[in-house]
């Protein structure tokens, strides 16, 4: 009875705003229809209820809110607080029921309301063409924001191109990482949470940062931030401007959906959104744009809401690649069978697909390319430690200790800060330096094995025969120079690695990734081994011929 | 910007700490690993010797950089990420990687320890010693590419000081130095691991002279 007297009072409500506003009006209608339903005792006996009605028939809606997000959603002492939270607290008032908040993730939000452990997502979800596929976004949408990157003041980052060869720290699964991908050149690392993000900023192992510009200024830039770190930090580059949404199942597209879209309409129009967000020191232009859009004709009188009336979701949508039918249809074969669904999103999307492609010529390129170099500049070296001048002999044998000893990596680093002196770091500039540094430090084994085994045969050999007697080093620094290629993609060439770590940070999909990449790189490994054998064993043979 | 040289090279040697640390863990979790394999590899059981020629193709062929990523991806899960912080969890993947390099390593050197022993070259079988000093150096050197998963070791540190520097030459000028420090590093264990072995062969060549 109590719960009839809450629908009853609510339809009293809603006949009231009846009066004044045209959604209002529409939504009031949506909810008398529950009320009907409720009225007649049918929740308990029912089956195949809208999710509204379950909804109003339980009692209670579970909200997914963030608990880790400032101004939106934070969860402190075991109270949420936040736009969102407010807003979510708004709706269930104008339902009549309670609200069941649900702390969820980037990650996990989605599959939480596809498995119904949520009836709707009001987390920072931004309004994407791809996940408009799996899940039904309430129009219209209650915030906007762009991803910005940010830094140390004292990094100089004007545009996109002082980013070349930069590291940038960003959220797994988070839709503007597509940006990275796009662009190339710099290289990303994927933090699980946002919280994890800020605290790689604040100790250093980052040095920029990309995500919602709102994040980036509730804890680092804006006015609510730590004083200290408005002096220590500031935003570089804005870029991706999306409309954030409410999600709910598709299923509840045209009872719990339809009923939002009407209330959210009318809170714009009201202006109660634009209340909700400055009561948490939340931005509002885009919020004011909306209250101006939802007051006027046609927006305001519009139940079925026109184009011009509705901000377009973000365009992140891939259009399937040739093979993506093929991958369906293995994804029903696992769900017939029980087993989670795998995604292949570097197969499955053309743009994922066409960069995974590139990805792969360019290891490819490395890969061959550091045989050469490290052969051929080994081979150099070599001739060099054999030259007439005491003063070529003595420096090329200091550069030999140091290529044989110092790191890959910081050989890379020197390479690429080398490079960068002269030239504009360009993507082919930096496959070029990568191959002569690692044929370098490569090489410089190949040269100390050939000298090695020169000296043992009394200086008497031939190139070709000292070559032929330190086939085993050799072969050993030719497959050593194959393995330090995915090295490069630290000073940002755009290789297998980099690819797929580029569409792992907008898909969210590791798995799939990590096993392609570990069969590619065997595989490639083991023919670079094959490779090297046969050919050395050819050469052995030739040489015993002659 | 101001740079004072002894705060970096103070602050370089802390951080490079943290690359000793990781080789240590890297060649505790190799020896612990590797040399039961070998143990088990020395039975000569078809199957045991498949299964492990299995592991070892895997640890030897994959390359250390993608078996980190790997591995970093496959530790982000909230089951660890709540009960560690992320920085453990960047050096966990690391340590995992490359101890998967000293596994293999290990496991070979002790294999033609147990066939010196069998032949009774007992020197020859002492060489492990050195060459296992000889696999953490090359751990330790290698422990450097954990800068690209965002490890605060000596050369992420390095990249970040660099990075504050608005000239490039004095960017390149200062790496520079840090390679120069890693291979001088290098260089001396590597002179330590031929010394070592210089003193293992006299020891036993002093013994097997006394009456």
């Amino acid at each position: 009875m109590a719960r009839l007297s809450t629908l009853s009072f609510l339809f009293w409500l809603l006949s009231v705003s009846l009066l004044t506003n045209v959604h209002a009006q529409v939504q009031g209608g949506l909810a008398h229809e529950q009320l009907e339903l409720a009225e007649k005792g049918h929740c308990s006996k029912q089956k195949g209820l809208t999710p509204l009605k379950e909804i109003l028939c339980t009692g209670e809606i579970k909200i997914g809110v963030k608990g880790d997000y400032r101004q939106f959603g934070e969860l402190q002492d075991g109270v949420f607080t936040g736009y969102e939270v407010d807003l979510a607290r708004k709706l269930a008032e104008r339902l009549g029921v309670q609200v069941k908040f649900v702390q969820v993730s980037g990650a996990d939000r989605i599959r939480r309301l596809l498995t119904g452990e949520i009836d709707m997502i009001l987390a920072t979800m931004g309004h994407t063409s791809d996940r408009d596929e799996i899940i039904h976004f309430v129009r219209p949408q209650y915030y906007a924001a762009p991803t910005t990157i940010v830094g140390a003041k004292e990094k100089i980052v004007r545009s996109w191109d002082d980013l070349a060869g930069s590291v940038i720290c960003v959220p797994a699964a988070n839709f503007s990482n597509i940006e990275f991908a796009k662009r190339k050149g710099q290289r990303i690392m994927i933090y699980s949470d946002p919280t994890r993000l800020t605290q790689a900023l604040l100790l250093g192992a980052c040095s920029l940062i990309a995500h919602d510009q709102t994040f980036i200024r509730a804890y680092l830039t804006g006015l609510m931030a730590p004083p200290e770190r408005l002096l220590r930090y500031d935003e570089k580059v804005s870029f991706f401007e999306i409309p954030w949404g409410i999600g709910v199942t598709k299923q509840a597209e045209a009872s719990l959906g339809r009923w939002l879209d009407l209330t959210l309409a009318d809170m714009h129009q009201s202006g109660l959104l634009i209340k909700l967000a400055s009561a948490h020191g939340v931005s509002n232009e885009f919020l004011v744009k909306q209250q101006k859009l939802w007051t006027q004709e046609p927006c305001r009188s519009s139940t079925t809401f026109d184009k011009e009336c509705l901000v377009p979701s973000g365009d992140t949508f891939d259009p399937p690649s040739a093979m993506s039918a093929g991958f369906e249809a293995l994804d029903k074969l696992f769900l017939r069978h029980s087993i989670k669904p795998i995604k292949f999103p570097m197969f499955t999307g053309q743009n994922a697909f066409q960069w995974f492609l590139q990805g792969l010529q360019v290891t490819l390129l490395l890969v061959v390319g550091s045989l050469l170099a490290t052969f051929a500049l080994g081979v150099g070296l070599f001739k060099l430690q054999q030259a007439k001048w005491s003063l070529i002999r003595l420096t090329t044998n200091l550069l030999l200790v140091f290529l044989q000893n110092s790191p890959v990596i910081l050989l890379l680093i020197l390479g690429y800060l080398g490079v960068s002196l002269f030239l504009a770091y360009t993507i082919p500039i930096s496959i070029i330096s990568a191959v002569i540094v690692i044929g370098l430090n490569n090489g410089a084994n190949v040269a100390g094995a050939m000298r090695e085994v020169w000296l043992t045969a009394g200086q008497q050999l031939s190139v070709g025969a000292t070559m032929q007697q330190a086939t085993v080093p050799i072969r050993a620094a030719l497959i050593n120079a194959a393995k330090a290629t995915p090295v490069a993609g630290f000073i940002g060439v755009s290789d297998l690695l980099a690819t797929l770590n580029d569409i792992t940070a907008f898909t969210g999909e590791q798995l799939t990734t990590f096993l392609v990449l570990t069969v590619i790189y065997l595989f490639l490994i083991e023919m670079v081994v094959i490779g090297v054998t046969k050919t050395s064993n050819l050469f052995s043979a030739k040489s015993v011929k002659s | 910007m101001t740079f004072n040289l002894l705060d970096f090279v103070s602050n370089f040697l802390t951080y490079f700490l943290t690359n000793i640390k990781i080789g240590v863990l890297s060649l505790a979790g190799g020896l612990v690993l590797g040399v039961p394999l070998a143990l088990l590899l020395n039975r000569q059981n078809k199957w045991l010797t498949a299964a492990i020629s299995v592991v070892l193709f895997f640890c030897r062929g994959f390359p250390v950089y993608i078996l980190m990523f790997a591995l970093l991806n496959g530790l982000s899960i909230d089951v660890i990420l709540k009960e560690f912080s992320d920085e453990t969890v960047r050096k966990g993947a690391i340590v995992l990687a490359l101890a998967a390099y000293a596994l293999a390593a290990i496991c070979d050197l002790t294999l033609v320890m147990l066939t010196q022993l069998k032949k009774g070259q007992m020197a020859e079988a002492f060489l492990i010693v050195p060459n296992i000093f000889r696999v953490f150096t090359t751990v330790l050197i290698s422990s450097s590419v954990g800068a690209a998963i965002g490890v605060s070791e000596a050369v992420s540190y390095t990249i970040r000081v660099y990075e504050r520097f608005p000239d490039r030459v004095d960017r390149f000028l200062l790496v520079l130095g840090v390679t120069i420090f890693f291979a001088i590093f290098q260089t001396v264990c590597k002179r330590l691991v031929l010394a070592l072995s210089e003193v293992i062969r006299r020891r036993f060549k002093e013994k097997h002279a006394q009456p």
